[in-house]
């Protein structure tokens, strides 16, 4: 052994255990120097955010209908954990000054503590209150009052159920959505476009960095980043149509019911209501949950008998099929006889002896009776297909319901047989048949335009903050129903005649082209539902809005549903015609 | 003169108390009594550098001779620490008189370091032998108790290393430091897995049937340490009963590991006995992280952080947020090598790593220049102290070893440790300075 090699073996065995040091200081301080380097950061810099502007939402002629307002919020930050103690006189502290009840108060610190970060206490506080609220500050640390956004929605119920409302998450739903930036007490799209539109509208919040130490105590600020606003929303909605809805809604017989505009032109819905409707602002609140209002859209969802406003379809059915002709005339002695059965006709005393304009114009039931028979259920429900019920329009909003379709080919369950009665009733849209005041709004735009068929839109366009542009949306056909030229027209001066001197004369407008068809459907679930479904454009041009309004349980098209749907023409011409 | 100092030793010695200044100066500077730290610090050193002078002319031969005195005022001085000593967080390590206050620890292990190499060189034609072995644990056994009893489990855990590289160096057989050693292993392995199982499987359930073993045997402790002590017992006693018995049957040399091992056991379950339980924690934080969420591991966790932010080149002096801030505990005293992490980044902590290695080095090159045996042994003795208590604390302060409360030689703060540490590299200085003229 030689003389000093005991002593190299110890110096062997040091070096070892400083080549594992440093080994170790290598891995930490240079491969995984970034993760560990956000650690610190995170340590160091607590986050007071300011809610950012969100994406406000206009109608077609920039009107506003939903906008941001600046207010003032009261936030706590979290501090030492074991400021435990000091929570409970806090909240009682606090509990006078915001209004609250101190149980709830202390409930929302002791969640800041746990989840480590920044929460508001109390939202929206007025400028008068603000000033005694400043006190707190100072006497409190870890209380900030800090500027943010509120949404704000001017016109309160105008297009409530399209806009939709903002909520809480829940915390289930935060756990997933903290890592997309959203914060415990952020508010998120909950309901109609709100909730579509979400990822657009989400500004980046800004915030107010501040360093603290270890037990949470500031140390200084570190700097304010401005919030980023969210993108602006240009729906293709007419605020003047849709308000004119809302009002005919609103004064109804039932105050239920729903009413569409379309632009037929391009498929731009020109208003969307659901009556009742909500305030979208009561949401943002604590006091109105979701679900004690009715969120129910019934223009979309709602799926109702579509009554005699089907008789469009089947006189289309026939005509385009030569089953009969323009000219063919019945007589209608008030009920019509199918052997096992009597069906009635609306007009108990009768029509007498009718042809096509008339009976589509005082909508005779017993002339649809015969023609529904000469033209064949299986036709019908194929023309069903054509005009697009029983598939969802494509309308991009959750909860659109398909309705359903009614013919040999679609027997409900449990029936075995198609039945010739079913085809009488079939014939004027009773009988199993379902449809949402959507579809028809589509089906009427679609005879305005002689058959092209655009898919509805509600986004006109996009205005992206940065270097992205405006998005445009551009209207979708998505088939044309091809019929003679000959039975368009026939169609045509018939629904004028129902305007000019038929059912749907509460429709009229001097000075406009107005076509339309009344329905009166009867339902298991009480009063018939009052149906006008129509279109309307200047003298000589195509027509620029097809409506479809809906009362439900409202009685009769022609006195209900028909004055809504003047209304919603008349504020769609009101810059044209000088005449109402 | 010139020929009587390595200046490589005093260079990096200086460098490394220069690059602890400006640590501690950084590291302290948001504590509220950053003047009187930062004072005493300087005083520290300064009479540190007092005491290396002074050691590096004493003729260390005098040592020597006067090894049964530094024993006994070592042993006295521990003493006196339980008696008068003053208590700061659970441990009884220090003695206050005027305005200082006094580690005895500290300096009985420089004192030890030379009872030992008195003991070691005093037996070089021994070596061969147990006993040699034996002798040594024996002549620590009083200087550990009384540490413990402090309790300083630290601290007593730095004679260990010292002891092995101190009897590897003198020559004693690798057969008796391996036996040591499997003794070690042995009591280590049974308390860390104790600990281990204890807190993985709190209730017992589900637990794998070492882990039910050995928590029995932790809870009957009389019954399996005699039956463990038998074997042991037989082992010692078996030439002695089989010449009585009149014949030759050599007992399997496995019958002497098995022993040992048994020893180990009833050596590692009397210390889970004796154990606080915050030093329980601090190995269970270690052994399972995810047991505590904050506590032990949250202080190697932050200083993990710290080290790992730091990058390449560091936060700066006196930007370190980790330590400014206060997430780094202890950060001037035994979590300091974190804060250079933090600071001066991966070449400062590598820097401070070489500086310790080439100080090392000199000392081990002094070991071998010595011109006699016992200042050999001194040499290095010094060297694994400098050597385990550099890797320790570093690899603390890197996540590799539990949290133990361990000073950095040379740069934490404290003025016991520097005194002992000056004075035992003075003692190094002074054997080289009387190294044999022949050779380098």
């Amino acid at each position: 052994m030689k003389p000093f090699s005991r002593i190299e073996t110890l110096w062997g065995i040091m070096s070892v255990g400083a080549a594992i040091v440093a080994l170790r200081l290598f891995d930490l301080q240079v491969m995984e120097h970034a993760a560990y380097w956000g650690a610190a950061e995170r340590n160091r810099v607590q986050v007071i955010h300011e809610t950012a502007p969100r994406g406000r939402f206009f109608d077609r002629n920039g009107v506003l209908l939903a906008s941001n307002r600046l207010s003032f919020s009261v936030v706590y930050f979290p501090r030492e954990a074991a400021a435990e103690k000091e929570l409970e006189p806090l909240s009682r502290a606090l509990a006078p000054e915001l209004r609250l009840a101190p149980g709830d108060i202390l409930g929302k610190l002791r969640e800041a503590e746990k989840e480590k970060t920044t929460i508001r206490l109390a939202e929206d506080i007025p400028l008068r209150e603000m000033f005694r609220l400043s006190e707190l500050k100072v006497r409190y640390p870890g209380i900030y009052l800090v500027r943010e956004a509120q949404r704000d929605y001017p016109d309160g119920v105008l297009a409530g159920h399209l806009i939709g409302y903002l909520g809480k998450m829940a915390p289930r739903a935060w756990r997933h959505l903290k890592r997309l930036g959203y914060r415990i007490d952020s508010r998120v799209g909950r309901f109609g476009l709100e909730k579509v539109f979400e990822d657009v509208l989400r500004g980046q919040d800004g915030g107010i960095d501040l360093e603290v130490d270890a037990r949470g105590r500031l140390q200084r600020i570190l700097g304010r980043r401005a919030g980023v606003p969210g993108n602006d929303v240009y729906l293709t909605i007419d605020s003047k149509i849709e308000k004119a809805a809302s009002d005919g809604l609103a004064s109804s017989p039932t105050r239920r019911g729903a009413a569409v505009a379309i632009d037929p032109r391009t498929g731009a819905i020109l208003a969307l209501v659901s009556a009742p409707e909500f305030d979208p602002g009561d949401f943002l609140s604590e006091e109105v949950t979701p679900g004690s209002v009715s969120e129910f859209d019934r223009a979309i969802s709602g799926t109702y008998p579509p009554g005699s406003t089907f008789k469009i379809v089947v006189g289309a059915a026939g005509l385009n099929n030569d089953k009969f002709s323009i000219k063919d005339q019945v007589l209608c002695k008030g009920f019509f006889d199918l052997g096992p059965q009597v069906f009635l006709c609306w007009n108990h005393k009768g029509h007498g002896l009718i042809s096509w304009y008339r009976a589509v114009a005082q909508s005779c039931d017993v002339y649809f009776y015969e023609m529904g028979l000469r033209t064949g259920p299986g036709l019908i429900e194929d023309y069903e297909r054509r005009f697009g019920f029983g598939a969802k329009t494509g309308l991009s909003l959750p909860g659109e319901a398909a309705g359903k379709l009614a013919g040999p080919d679609s027997l409900p369950r449990g029936r075995r047989r198609w039945r010739q009665g079913d085809t009488v009733n079939l014939s004027i849209g009773q009988g199993g048949l379902l449809a949402t005041p959507l579809q028809m709004a589509t089906m009427i735009a679609a005879v305005a335009q002689r058959g092209k068929r655009w898919r509805p839109y509600y986004t006109d366009h996009i205005v992206y903050s940065g270097e992205l542009g405006t998005y445009r949306q551009k209207p979708h056909l998505l088939g044309k129903i091809d019929l003679k030229s000959e039975v368009w027209a026939d169609l045509e001066q018939a629904l004028a005649l129902v305007v000019s001197s038929g059912t749907g004369a509460a429709a009229a407008i001097p000075g406009l082209e107005v076509r339309g068809k009344t329905g009166t459907a009867q339902n298991p679930h009480g009063r018939d539902h009052a149906w006008f479904v129509g279109y309307a454009g200047l003298p000589g041009e195509a027509a620029r809005i097809a409506v479809a309004v809906l009362v439900e349980n409202g009685g009769h098209g022609g006195s209900a549903a028909a004055p809504i749907a003047r209304e919603m023409f008349r504020a769609a011409f009101r810059d044209q015609t000088k005449s109402s | 003169m010139r020929r009587d100092i390595d200046w490589v030793f005093w260079g990096s010695l200086f460098l490394l108390a220069l690059f602890g200044l400006a640590a501690v100066a950084s590291a302290a500077s948001p504590l509220p009594h950053y003047g009187q730290i930062l004072r005493r610090q300087i005083e520290a050193l300064a009479a540190g550098f007092l005491v290396f002078g002074l050691a590096w002319r004493w003729p260390y031969p005098v040592y020597q001779g006067q090894a049964k005195l530094i024993y006994a005022v070592s042993l006295a001085l521990l003493v006196l620490v339980l008696v008068v000593g003053a208590s700061h967080k659970g441990h009884r390590s220090w003695i206050e008189f005027f305005h200082m206050t006094l580690q005895p620890s500290e300096l009985a292990r420089v004192g030890f370091i030379i009872v030992l190499a008195d003991y070691l060189s005093r037996r070089e034609k021994f070596m061969d032998r147990p006993a040699a072995v034996g002798g040594a644990v024996l002549l620590a056994i009083p200087v550990l108790f009384l540490i413990l009893r402090e309790p300083d489990v630290s601290s007593a855990l730095t004679f260990i290393p010292i002891i092995l590289a101190m009897l590897f160096c003198a020559g004693a057989r690798p057969a008796h430091l391996l036996g040591f050693l499997f003794w070690g292993s042995v009591s280590g392995g049974v308390i860390l897995s104790y600990l281990f199982f204890s807190a993985r499987y709190p209730g017992g359930e589900d637990a794998p049937w070492p882990a039910i073993f050995l928590m029995r045997a932790f809870h009957r402790v009389l019954p399996f340490a005699v039956s463990f002590a038998l074997p042991f017992a037989l082992a010692a006693g078996w030439r002695r009963f089989a010449e009585f018995l009149g014949v030759r049957i050599r007992l399997a040399r496995a019958m002497r590991w098995a022993a040992i091992a048994a020893f180990g056991f009833v050596c590692a379950v009397s210390a889970l006995h004796a154990l606080k339980d915050y030093q329980k924690k601090r190995v269970i934080a270690y052994l399972v992280p995810e047991s505590h969420a904050s506590g032990a591991s949250y202080h190697s966790q932050q200083s993990k952080i710290a080290v790992g932010s730091g990058g390449l080149l560091g936060k700066g002096l006196f930007s370190g947020t980790q330590s400014r801030l206060g997430f780094l505990p202890e950060r001037h005293t035994d979590f300091i090598y974190a804060v250079v992490g933090e600071e001066a980044g991966f070449v400062g902590a590598m820097g401070l790593l070489l500086l310790y290695l080439l100080l090392i080095r000199r000392i081990l090159v002094a070991a071998k220049a010595a011109p006699d045996r016992f200042g050999s042994l001194v040499c290095c003795g010094v060297a694994a102290m400098m050597g385990f208590e550099f890797l320790v604390n570093a690899g603390m302060c890197v996540g590799l070893n539990p949290v133990a409360g361990l000073p950095l030689p040379l740069v934490s703060y404290g003025g016991s440790s520097l005194l002992a540490t000056f004075w035992a590299l003075g003692i190094v200085a002074n054997v080289y300075s009387r190294r044999l003229r022949m050779e380098f």
